[in-house]
């Protein structure tokens, strides 16, 4: 999408938007399913690749609004939730219905007061286009001003020379932002709000933004007429006449305004790339405007456009006209079309799958599926801690804990068939590894992170294994929709020159992944181990000894085989370096991130191996070595500096100090039970128990 | 076979304790837990200064050095450096390989893993020492056989002859005359050169300004004739900063001449091919003779001739992103064939202990003009121990794996009889 071509639809927008109340949607009536359906598998091309329509419509709400699903009320006092799909038919289809729903989250009522519209009086809410429409042209002000303030701090950061200068440096304030925000969302909305308004008469949201003339023409005469009677030129000429100014005669105004309004449309119609090309070998398929501009040639090119625009014009005047079967037909009709034209082309290989990995939600099911599990093996803990105390489960064979741990194991498979049949579907479409990208790693840790507990279950049954498993699934996919929420954009996109590689990305990647998610797992694990490591502190005796062994065993275990994937990713991750920039180590943030979790491991395995560190300090380590591995896996990425610049994410270190947080209080409480059960009350260390056996175990 | 060393006593009671005592803590996983410690705070400290130094200027001060000092919360401290902490854990892994492990069938995959991990670090040491890097930059149907170095500079004096050409440079590697300042000059002087040089200003990044602007008035103290030499903020990129000098040159006895103090500026000495500006040295005139200096990159010969064929570059279908680029190019070797090869991504050309890697392409962030075409830029090394790592990472990779599946199995096994007796 060309931002020059925002600026051109702010233009023409803004000084038309007049003052005026508007009222709440009177009632929504949904689209039909088949038309939905329909709809979403149209193959589209949009950031370098061909996807289905719907990805398009996810990214672009995901943008617009952080969230793929829209919840209103309608003036008849009916609930409503739409999907992406459907929002978009209505924003291509229903324009002015679409603007009057609650598309723009707004956090702070301060910026709409700023801008000079009405607030709802709640400090965060939604509001739809209609809401603001009274402050647009304040709005846009007010958002290039702050865009070009923006701009200016930005360059005085980058020649700052030391912190201490950056740091007196005013940044913008939160409604600064809130109005920058808002004045790019709105731009982004009426730009797709115009792609397909030519296709009906009156369906541009505002229709003042044309001459009188022009006005009249779009409201009686269809696109595809209006083509069919204009001679054969180019866009290019139709331009430079429509500048040149108007006619010098009055019979030649009609023909003036039809170039206007040819020229107008064009302009506007760019957001996505409908059509594939008809003839040569460009691999650029044709937006909407580039199909108006095909009509105005001659012979083939003009019939063929003309049949599209047709098409386009039968489907907005069926929606227009609310006649659900025709506007169904017609919609089928279209995918058809282009679908045969894709296929004929080889590039609708993977738009079935793509529209079942977005309709089916599979992520979404995921989290659900492991939310369950993470429920459910809470439960199971405190089942266990009960019948350790001996309040429940006294002389049963089959404990309630351990029936509780293989039912949340088992969900929490069915969680990790679905994420899995999610990582595949992606793997089709690109014709990749299972990770290319940060988004992908969450799933793929995710993923990895569960089977590998459920293995190591299946060998120790000590519930740690799996725990962590599970828990390490349920962030990670909980991950993924925070991550998809601060980067809404395409997670398929296509890959940089540089990462154009599935032998190095299946070796060094997925390495080094698993290493994460081994990690990961371990620290995850290593809770269990400090409380087992204090419970023992606290109530010396056999069994808690065996168990405190035993979980710090477990952990210790996979902490080598963390060792073994980030060892050998990382190295093999140089080699690739090695190939692709000419250096083996460049101690680039993300190798120093990997490099930082080997030493760290190495660190823990050589103060065991030495008898520096025993159960609770392995355990507090391997905690440590988390905080690290969330270091490398995303913490650098939001540094701002390197060469894997693929995987920047803005907003990402709130989560991470969040992380960081919790992690610091639990060690910070873990140390004090710790000290205190080591020294006592009065800072003494109490003498062994009869039955204290640590030492000699340790 | 393993050493059977004891704890020490403290003091030791001979020379013979002495070494032993050190021996012992010398080879000790106490030892190697503290420098891995030591080494992941400093990777972190190293990596969070990038933001503020860059990439260079941090790997040079963190991981290049013994020793550095840094401002940690107001407070300067000394610490030692990584290449003092690299070389003290090599020491410690050589010795606790050869010293502390058993030498036991069990244990040879761990002799493996750390002569492994040694055999790593060794590449590293060789790399570091013996490393040239660069780049080489073509317009397609240009050709050459040397680079010029990302980061480092060299002051060149180059003999003109009578038609107005040089062919060997005199050259002063700018390492020699970093430090100096005025009151604290750098002299140089030469049998081949009729005069002196001394150097008595450095800027590592610099502007060049007429002293007779307005804002050049800040500047006054620094002016040299008409012209001042403005120190700017060092670039995060390193490669970004364009050094300049104060020299004065001055004829030695008997020669013919006079002394001549000038700015000496890089900004016009990227000699980067034919279409890019090329240096424009100063010309003096000494001994009867003419001589040009200029401030260039150091420059590497490589033993062949490399011509740019063509360069292709595709884009993502209707975006501005790089789906491929690559350039075919004739290597020329003096007694063989020419032979014609692609670079691209990925797909480095090799010679020897030489690499040439598809780098970037120009010109950046715009389209060409009509009758222009891309240049490409060639990432160039030269690593004897280039392949050292991939042989490394093989090994450690195998026995790693082995030793902790072994491992494993026994751990599994004992577990299962502590579970079982704690059951009972």
């Amino acid at each position: 999408m060309k931002k020059s071509l925002h600026f051109l639809i702010l233009a023409v927008f803004v000084p038309l938007f007049a003052q005026g109340e508007y009222d709440k949607l009177e009632s929504y009536e949904p689209w039909p399913d088949e038309a939905v359906d329909a709809f979403v598998s149209i193959p589209v091309q949009f950031e370098g690749r061909i996807m289905p329509l719907g990805t398009f419509a996810f990214t672009q709400l995901m943008t617009l609004r952080g969230k793929s699903s829209l919840k209103f009320e309608t003036a008849d006092g009916e609930s409503h939730k739409i999907e992406y799909d459907a929002w978009l038919m209505d924003m291509f289809f229903r324009p002015h219905l679409a603007t009057k729903l609650p598309i723009f989250k707004v956090d702070d009522h301060q910026a709409v007061n700023a801008i000079g519209a009405t607030s709802k009086g709640r400090k965060r809410d939604d509001y739809s286009y209609v809401d603001i429409l009274p402050a647009r042209k304040r709005l846009s002000e007010m958002a290039q001003e702050v865009a070009n303030r923006k701009q200016e701090i930005d360059r005085k950061i980058e020649a700052a020379a030391t912190r201490a200068e950056r740091e007196k440096i005013n940044s913008l304030s939160r409604i600064d932002e809130q109005v920058l925000r808002l004045g790019q969302q709105a731009s982004q909305y009426e730009f797709l709000a115009s792609t397909l308004a030519f296709a009906k008469p009156g369906n541009l949201i505002n229709d003042e933004v044309l001459t009188p003339e022009m006005q009249e023409m779009a409201r009686n005469v269809p696109l595809a007429g209006l083509l069919e009677r204009i001679p054969e030129t180019s866009i290019a000429q139709l331009r430079q006449e429509v500048f040149r100014g108007p006619p010098p005669t009055e019979d030649m105004k009609t023909v003036h305004t039809a170039m206007s309004l040819i020229v107008f449309y064009n302009s506007i119609s760019q957001s996505f790339r409908l059509f594939p090309p008809h003839h040569g070998e460009s691999e650029n398929w044709l937006t909407p405007g580039d199909l108006i501009a095909e009509g105005l040639s001659g012979g083939d090119h003009k019939i063929w456009a003309v049949e599209r625009i047709t098409k386009l014009e039968a489907i907005a005047s069926a929606a227009a006209d609310a006649d659900t079967e025709k506007f169904t037909t017609e919609l089928a009709a279209l995918n058809e079309m282009v679908s045969a034209d894709a296929e004929a082309r080889g590039e609708a290989r993977a738009i079935k799958a793509e529209v079942t990995l977005y309709q089916g939600k599979l992520r979404k099911n995921a989290f659900v599926y492991f939310l369950i599990a993470v429920i459910l093996i809470s439960a199971a803990w405190v089942f266990f801690a009960a019948e350790a105390q001996g309040v429940i489960g006294k002389d049963r064979r089959v404990r309630i804990s351990t029936i509780i741990t293989w039912v949340a194991a088992a969900v929490g498979v069915i969680g990790l068939v679905t994420l899995s049949y999610a990582i595949g579907l992606r793997c089709f479409i690109r014709q990749r590894p299972p990770v290319t990208n940060l988004y992908d790693t969450f799933l793929f840790i995710g993923a990895t992170g569960f089977l590998v507990g459920l293995v190591i279950e299946f060998m120790t049954r000590q519930k740690v294994a799996v725990s962590g498993g599970i828990l390490l699934a349920f962030l990670c996919v909980l991950l993924s929709g925070g991550f998809m929420q601060i980067n809404p954009g395409d997670n398929m996109a296509k890959v940089q020159a540089v990462l154009d590689s599935n032998y190095w990305l299946t070796i060094h990647v997925l390495v080094i992944a698993l290493g994460y998610a081994v990690g990961l797992l371990a620290a995850l694990a290593a809770h269990f181990g400090v409380v087992a490591a204090l419970i023992h502190m606290f109530n010396k005796n056999e069994g808690t000894r065996v168990i405190n062994r035993v979980f710090t065993g477990i952990v210790f275990g996979m902490i080598c085989f963390s060792l073994i994937f980030s060892l050998v990713g990382t190295i093999l991750g140089g080699i690739w370096a090695n190939d692709s920039w000419g250096r083996f180590w460049g101690w680039d943030p993300k190798e120093n991130g990997a490099l930082m979790i080997v030493l760290w491991t190495l660190a823990i395995m050589h103060l065991r191996w030495g008898g520096h560190v025993r159960e609770f300090g392995i355990n507090m380590l391997t905690i440590a070595l988390g905080g690290i591995i969330a270091f490398s896996w995303f913490g650098v990425n939001a540094m701002g500096v390197g060469l894997h610049s693929y995987g920047f994410a803005a907003g990402i270190m709130r989560a991470l100090y969040i992380f960081w947080g919790i992690e610091g209080g639990f060690m910070i409480i873990a140390l004090g039970l710790w000290g205190y059960c080591r020294f006592g009350r009065n800072g003494q260390k109490p003498p062994p128990m009869a039955n204290d056996n640590s030492a000699q175990a340790a | 076979m393993a050493l059977k060393l004891k704890r020490p006593k403290f003091p030791p009671e001979s020379p013979l304790d002495a070494a032993k005592a050190l021996l012992y803590y010398a080879s000790s996983l106490g030892l190697a837990a503290i420098l891995l410690i030591y080494l992941t705070v400093l990777t972190l400290l190293g990596t969070l200064n990038q933001v503020e130094d860059g990439l260079w200027d941090s790997v040079n001060k963190y991981f290049g050095s013994f020793f550095f000092s840094d401002n940690f919360f107001g407070v300067w401290i000394a610490l030692p450096g990584g290449l003092l902490i690299l070389s003290i854990l090599f020491f410690n892994m050589l010795l606790g390989t050869i010293i502390r492990i058993a030498a036991k069938p069990k244990n040879i995959l761990l002799f493996g893993v750390h002569f492994g991990i040694l055999f790593l670090l060794l590449a590293g040491f060789v790399e570091m020492s013996y490393k040239t890097e660069g780049h080489m930059t073509l317009y397609p149907g240009l050709e050459s056989n040397e680079y010029v170095s990302h980061h480092n500079w060299q002051l060149e004096i180059l003999p003109i002859d009578e038609e107005g050409s040089a062919k060997e440079a005199l050259v002063i590697p700018y390492e020699q005359f970093q430090r100096a300042k005025e009151g604290d000059p750098r002299t140089f002087f030469s049998e081949d050169l009729p005069f002196e040089i001394e150097i008595n200003r450095y800027v590592r990044n610099g502007l060049v300004i007429p002293a007779g602007i307005p804002i050049a008035q800040q500047y006054s103290e620094d002016a040299l004739g008409d012209w001042i030499l403005v120190k700017q903020n060092d670039a995060k990129e390193s490669e970004q900063n364009m050094p300049g000098i104060h020299a004065k040159f001055s004829p030695k006895d008997g020669e013919k001449g006079e002394a001549i103090e000038t700015i000496i500026y890089s900004h016009w000495a990227q000699p980067l091919g034919n279409r890019f500006r090329e240096p424009v040295p100063i010309t003096l005139e000494f001994g009867g003779k003419k001589w040009g200096v200029q401030l260039t990159r150091e420059k590497f010969k490589v033993p062949f001739v490399l011509r740019l064929d063509d360069f292709t570059v595709e884009m993502h279908p209707g975006t501005q992103a790089a789906r491929l680029y690559q350039s075919d190019v004739t290597k020329t070797l003096e007694g063989s064939p020419d032979q014609e090869i692609e670079i691209k991504m990925n797909e480095p050309l090799r010679h020897g202990t030489y690499v040439f890697f598809q780098s970037s392409y120009g010109p950046p962030g715009r389209a060409l003009q009509p009758g222009e075409s891309y240049y490409s830029t060639f990432a160039v090394v030269k690593n004897p121990s280039d392949q050292w790592p991939k042989w490394a990472c093989y090994f450690i990779a195998f026995t790693l794996s082995l030793h902790f599946v072994v491992r494993l199995v026994t751990s599994f096994a004992r577990f299962g009889k502590a579970i079982a007796k704690a059951s009972s």
